[in-house]
C-alpha cells in the first residue's frame, strides 16, 4: 500500500486580523492558498436568513479578474460547508469566507484547486471557532496509465488492490493511482478524483472526471471508467481522509487545543 | 475583432476574436432571390399564439408568426425591492426588457441589450403602460420579459459577396433602405400582443388588451425615378404585416406600427418611419394608420382566441373558475 | 394522503385545530410536505412520479431559421432553447493552431500564447463556447440582469461536459486553404469556433440536464457551410450551397441527476434520516435536497439497440466520465451504483428520442 506520503505545508493564523486564517500548500503541486474566515457578523438585510446562518464564500483568483471558474469553485466549497457548519446555532448573522489562490500551477484547473481549497477552508474555520457538526478533508486522485518516468511522485503512487487482471498486464500500461498529482502528472491522467470525506466516513463531495487529452470526436469513444473501479478508489480515499486527513488535521491544531 | 477583456460572468471565445462567417455568390447564379408572399396585401400572416406555458412565473405566453418566435414571461406584480430608490410607488412600476437571443438574428448579437433591443423595450412599455390600471396595485413592480428566439431580418445578403468578372463586390442586390424597419416593426407588433396576451394571463387587470399592428406603404420602382413622388400616391399598395422581401418591383416608402386597444379604439405607441407627403394634407398618413389598425384588429382576433382558450383551459381543468386545488383536504394543526 | 394531525386531547378546552388547505400547507412547510409524500408506500413524490422516475421529455430539432444548428427540450415544467452559430477563427501567420485542437491541453502552451491573462480568472477559452442564459423571466426566483452565480455555475459546467466528454472532434472545425490538400497542418488558415447558447424558457429544477441534453442534439443536427481560404481576397468565404454536418463522437454521453431527499427512517425502533434519491427532481425538490449527485455516463445499446422496448437494464454497458456530488452527507457508495443504472436507462431513453428526430442512425 501507500507509504506515508508528504505532508501538506500548514500555517495558521498568517493574518492575525482575521477570526480565523490559514495558509496551506500542496506537497507536489505547490498549489499555496490562503484563506480567512470571518464570522459571525452582521449580514445584509437581503442575505438575512431567519433561523439560519448566510454563508458566504469568496474564490479569488492567483490572476487576473474572477471568472465562471471561480464562481463553479466557490458555490462547490459553499455547499459543501452548508452541511458541515451548524449554522443554526448563529441564526441571523454572516459566516464570510475568501480563499486567496496564492500559487497555482494552473489557474483554471478545477481538480488541481479544489482539494487545497477545501482543506484550507476547513482549516480556517476550526480556527475561527465556527461550530462545525463534523470536520472533513479532501483528497485529489489521478488514475494514471504507467506511472513510469514521472518524477516527485515517491511515496504517492498505488494501486487498486485487485484492479485489473493483474496477471495480464505488464508494468508500462498498468493503471496506477496517484496522490496530490502535480499538472504534470493530471496531464497524462486518464481521470482525476477529488473526493472529500467527513471523519466518520461519510461522502461530503466529488467531483471526478475524465481528464484524458485529445482531439476529440470518435477517438473519444470508449473513456471514462467503470461503476466498480470508482467503487474501489472511493474506498481508497475514503481510508486516506479519515486515517491520514484527520491525523494532518490533529497535528496541525495540536498546541490549539480546538480539536 | 476581439474585446477588449474577456466576459468575467461568461465563457469567452479565443482571443483571435472571431468574425462572422462570409457568403461568396457569382453574380451569374444570382443570390437566392427572397422569397415572394403569396398571400394578398390585406391579410396579416398566421399567427400562433399560447399562453401559460411558464409554470413558473405569474403569466406567460409564445407568439410564433412565421419565422418569428418570442417568448414573454410576465413577473409579477410583486413589491419592490426593499433597497429601492424609490420607496413609495402610488401606481405599480412597469418595467419591460426585450433581448434577442444571440442566435436570433443574421448576426450574432451580444449578451448586452444593443440601442435597438432597448429601443424596442421603450417603445414597448408605452404601448403596455396606459392599457395597466396601475393604481390598482400599488407599491408593487410588474415586469415584462420579452426574449425572442427567431427573427426575420435582413437576411444573408448582409454578409454575401459578390464575383462579378472575377472581381468581388460587397454591394448588396436587394437592398432597400425601409428594410430594418420593417423588420423591427413586426417583432414590435407581435411583442405588443403577446405582452398583453401574457399580462392577461397574468390576471392583471386592464383597461383594454393591446395588439400590435403594422403596415408598409410601397410605390412602384418606375414610379418613384420617373414620376414624381406627388403623382405616386394614386398607386400606392399598401402591404399589412409586410415581410422582409418587398413584393415585385415596389419600393418602400413608410412604415407605421401601433399599439391600438379595439375596445375604446385608442391607440397607445405610434410609430411611423419612412417617407409621409405632406401635398395631399394628412390623408397618406390617415391612411397609412388605418391599414397598421386594420392590421391590428386581425392581431386582436387572435389575441381573443387565446385568452378564450385559456379561460376554457382552467374551467376544464377544475370544474371551475376558482383556483387550482390539489387535493381537497385539509390539513389540521393543534398543539 | 399527507396529514399532519395530532390527537387532540379529549379534554374540550382545548382550542379547536388549525387547519390548512393542502396548498398552503405545501407552501409554508415545504420540508415536512415532501418528506409526508415520501413515507406514503410506495414512495410517491408530490408530482406523481415514484422517486425513480424522470420526467417526459420531448425534443425538437432545426426550428430556428438564423441558428446553424438548434434544439428545444422540455423536459417536464423546464423547457430551454439552445442554438449553436459558427464564426470563423482566422489564424494569423506564425500563430501556432495546435493548442485549439486538443482537449484538456496542458497549461503551459496556452498560457503562452494567450499571454498572461489567459491563465486565470475570466479568460479566453477554446473553439467550443457553452453560455446559459437564466434572466429571461424563467422563474420567479431568478433575478434579471447579468448572471448570476447559478448561471455560471451551470456555464462553467457545461464548458467541462464539453471538456470532458471531447464530444466535438475538433480537427472537423479546421479551415484549409481552398485549392490546396487537407493533408498538411500549414494550410490550416483557421478555425470553426462554435458558440452554443443555452436559453432557459422556463425553470423547474434540473436545468444541467436539460440543457446537456439540448447541446448534444443541437450539435447533432448543426450543419456548418463549406468554408475556405480565397487567396486572392485573402479571407475565409463559405460557400452558400455547401453544408457539412460537425463530427461528434459514436457513443453520445449523457447526464443524469438526482436529489437527495433527507426522510426520517423508524427501521428497528431507531429513528434516524435515510436519504431517498429523486430522480430528474423539480424546483420544489431541489430547493429542500441536501444534495446533488449528476451522473455523466455514456451507455452501449448493444445489440438491443433500435428496439426501445425490450431494453433489459442489466445488460446495458455503462461507462462513466465524470460524477459529481455537492452537499450534504447522507449519500452511501452502494447508491451510487444504482444511480448508473438509472442513468442508463434514460441515456436509453434519449438515445431512442434522438433517433426519433432522425438525428442518430440506428
Amino acid at each position: 500500500m501507500a507509504s506515508s506520503p508528504l505532508a501538506p505545508e500548514i500555517s495558521l493564523n498568517p493574518l492575525p486580523q482575521a477570526d480565523g486564517s490559514c495558509q496551506y500548500t500542496c506537497p507536489t503541486s505547490r498549489t499555496t492558498i490562503l484563506t480567512s474566515v470571518n464570522g459571525p457578523l452582521e449580514v445584509r438585510p437581503k442575505d438575512e436568513l431567519p433561523s439560519h446562518a448566510t454563508i458566504e464564500v469568496i474564490v479569488k483568483p492567483g490572476i487576473g479578474v474572477a471568472g465562471v471558474r471561480e464562481t463553479r469553485l466557490s458555490s462547490l466549497i459553499h455547499s459543501t460547508l452548508q452541511s458541515l457548519i451548524l449554522t443554526n446555532h448563529h441564526p441571523r448573522t454572516l459566516i464570510q469566507i475568501v480563499a486567496q489562490i496564492v500559487q497555482a500551477e494552473d489557474h483554471t484547473s478545477l481538480p488541481l484547486l479544489l482539494t487545497p481549497l477545501l482543506n484550507c477552508t476547513i482549516l480556517s474555520l476550526l480556527i475561527a471557532g465556527i461550530p462545525m457538526r463534523t470536520v472533513g478533508w479532501s483528497v485529489h486522485l489521478a488514475v494514471v496509465q504507467g506511472a513510469k518516468g514521472i518524477k516527485g511522485v515517491e511515496g504517492q503512487v498505488f494501486k487498486l488492490e485487485g484492479g485489473g487482471d493483474d496477471g495480464m498486464e505488464t508494468e508500462e500500461s498498468e493503471e496506477v493511482v496517484v496522490r496530490n498529482p502535480n499538472s504534470e502528472i493530471l496531464s497524462r491522467a486518464k481521470s482525476s478524483h477529488t473526493l472529500t470525506f467527513s471523519k466518520e466516513g461519510d461522502i461530503l463531495l466529488i467531483e471526478s472526471l475524465e481528464c484524458s487529452q485529445g482531439s476529440g470526436g470518435e477517438s473519444a469513444d470508449g473513456q471514462g471508467w467503470d461503476i466498480s473501479d470508482f467503487l474501489k478508489l472511493a474506498e481508497e480515499g475514503k481510508r486516506i481522509c479519515c486515517e491520514e486527513g484527520v491525523e494532518i488535521i490533529r497535528e496541525a491544531l495540536a498546541d490549539r487545543k480546538v480539536f | 475583432m476581439a474585446a477588449k477583456a474577456p466576459d468575467r460572468r461568461r465563457n469567452n471565445p479565443p482571443s483571435h476574436g472571431t468574425t462572422p462567417p462570409v457568403f461568396l455568390s457569382s453574380a451569374s447564379s444570382g443570390a437566392v432571390k427572397p422569397k415572394q408572399s403569396s398571400r394578398p396585401p390585406n391579410e396579416i400572416r398566421k399567427i400562433f399564439l399560447r399562453t401559460g406555458l411558464i409554470s413558473s412565473v405569474t403569466g406567460s405566453s409564445f407568439l410564433e408568426i412565421a419565422p418569428l418566435k418570442l417568448s414573454i414571461s410576465v413577473l409579477g406584480p410583486r413589491p419592490l425591492p426593499r433597497t429601492s430608490s424609490t420607496p413609495f410607488a402610488a401606481q405599480a412600476i412597469l418595467t419591460t426588457e426585450v433581448k434577442f437571443a444571440p442566435f436570433a438574428s443574421t448576426v450574432r448579437r451580444g449578451y448586452v441589450r444593443d440601442s435597438s433591443e432597448r429601443d424596442l423595450g421603450s417603445r414597448l412599455y408605452q404601448a403596455l403602460v396606459g392599457a395597466i390600471r396601475r393604481e390598482l396595485y400599488p407599491k408593487s413592480r410588474i415586469e415584462v420579459v420579452v426574449t425572442i428566439l427567431d427573427s426575420e431580418d435582413e437576411g444573408d445578403d448582409v454578409n454575401t459577396v459578390y464575383m462579378e468578372e472575377g472581381k468581388t463586390t460587397v454591394e448588396t442586390k436587394f437592398w432597400d433602405a425601409g428594410r430594418s424597419e420593417r423588420a423591427l416593426g413586426v417583432v414590435l407588433a407581435g411583442c405588443i400582443t403577446a405582452a398583453s396576451a401574457a399580462l392577461a394571463d397574468a390576471g392583471i387587470e386592464m383597461f383594454d388588451l393591446v395588439s400590435g399592428g403594422v403596415a408598409t406603404s410601397f410605390v412602384d420602382e418606375v414610379g418613384l425615378k420617373g414620376k414624381g413622388v406627388g403623382d405616386a400616391v394614386s398607386n400606392k399598395l399598401y402591404v399589412r404585416d409586410p415581410a422582409i422581401a418587398p413584393p415585385e418591383g415596389k419600393v418602400p416608402l413608410a412604415t407605421c406600427v401601433l399599439g391600438y386597444m379595439a375596445a375604446r379604439d385608442e391607440i397607445s405607441e405610434l410609430w411611423i418611419s419612412g417617407k409621409v407627403g405632406t401635398k395631399n394634407g394628412t390623408a397618406e398618413m390617415d391612411e397609412l394608420v388605418d391599414e397598421a389598425i386594420a392590421a391590428a384588429r386581425s392581431a386582436r382576433g387572435v389575441l381573443n382566441e387565446a385568452a378564450k382558450e385559456r379561460v376554457q383551459f382552467i374551467v376544464d381543468k377544475t370544474g371551475t373558475t376558482e383556483p387550482l386545488k390539489e387535493e381537497s383536504t385539509d390539513v389540521q394543526m393543534t398543539g | 394522503m399527507p396529514t399532519l394531525i395530532r390527537q387532540p386531547n379529549s379534554g374540550e378546552r382545548q382550542p379547536p385545530p388549525l387547519t390548512f388547505s393542502t396548498s398552503l400547507f405545501r407552501q409554508i412547510s415545504p420540508a415536512l410536505y415532501l418528506q409526508r409524500h415520501l413515507l406514503n408506500n410506495p414512495p410517491t413524490r408530490p408530482n406523481g412520479r415514484n422517486p425513480s422516475q424522470c420526467r417526459d421529455f420531448t425534443l425538437t430539432t432545426n426550428s430556428l431559421s438564423h441558428a446553424h444548428g438548434s434544439a428545444v427540450v422540455r423536459s417536464g415544467d423546464t423547457a430551454v432553447v439552445c442554438g449553436i452559430r459558427g464564426e470563423i477563427l482566422t489564424i494569423a501567420p506564425g500563430d501556432d493552431p495546435s493548442r485549439f485542437e486538443s482537449y484538456n491541453g496542458s497549461p503551459t502552451s496556452a498560457i503562452h500564447a494567450c499571454g498572461s491573462r489567459g491563465a486565470g480568472g475570466a479568460s479566453w477559452g477554446g473553439l467550443v463556447v457553452p453560455n446559459v442564459e437564466l434572466s429571461t423571466g424563467c422563474s420567479k426566483k431568478y433575478p434579471l440582469g447579468p448572471p448570476g452565480g447559478l448561471a455560471q455555475t451551470l456555464s462553467d459546467q457545461l464548458h467541462e461536459l464539453v471538456n470532458v466528454t471531447k464530444l466535438v472532434s475538433l480537427d472537423s472545425l479546421r479551415i484549409y486553404d481552398g485549392d490546396n490538400d487537407t493533408t498538411s497542418k500549414m494550410k490550416i488558415k483557421g478555425y470553426w469556433s462554435l458558440y452554443i447558447d443555452v436559453l432557459c424558457i422556463s425553470l423547474d429544477g434540473n436545468i444541467l440536464d436539460a440543457a446537456w441534453y439540448a447541446i448534444v442534439a443541437a450539435l447533432k443536427s448543426s450543419k456548418l457551410p463549406f468554408a475556405s481560404w480565397n487567396q486572392i481576397e485573402e479571407r475565409v468565404f463559405c460557400d452558400p450551397s455547401r453544408y457539412h454536418p460537425i463530427s461528434l463522437r459514436q457513443s453520445l454521453p449523457f447526464t443524469t441527476t438526482f436529489a437527495l431527499v433527507p426522510v426520517p427512517a423508524s427501521a428497528g425502533g431507531e429513528v434516524g434520516e435515510v436519504a431517498l434519491l429523486l430522480n430528474d427532481p423539480d424546483s420544489y425538490e431541489e430547493d429542500e435536497a441536501c444534495e446533488i449527485l449528476t451522473i455523466l455516463s455514456t451507455t452501449d445499446l448493444g445489440t438491443a439497440q433500435g428496439d426501445f422496448s425490450q431494453l433489459s437494464l442489466g445488460k446495458l454497458r455503462t461507462r462513466v466520465e465524470k460524477i459529481e456530488k455537492r452537499g450534504g452527507w447522507k449519500l452511501g457508495i452502494s447508491q451510487i451504483e444504482d444511480c448508473t443504472q438509472l442513468a442508463a436507462s434514460k441515456a436509453a431513453r434519449y438515445i431512442h428520442t434522438l433517433a426519433k428526430e432522425q438525428l442518430t442512425p440506428m
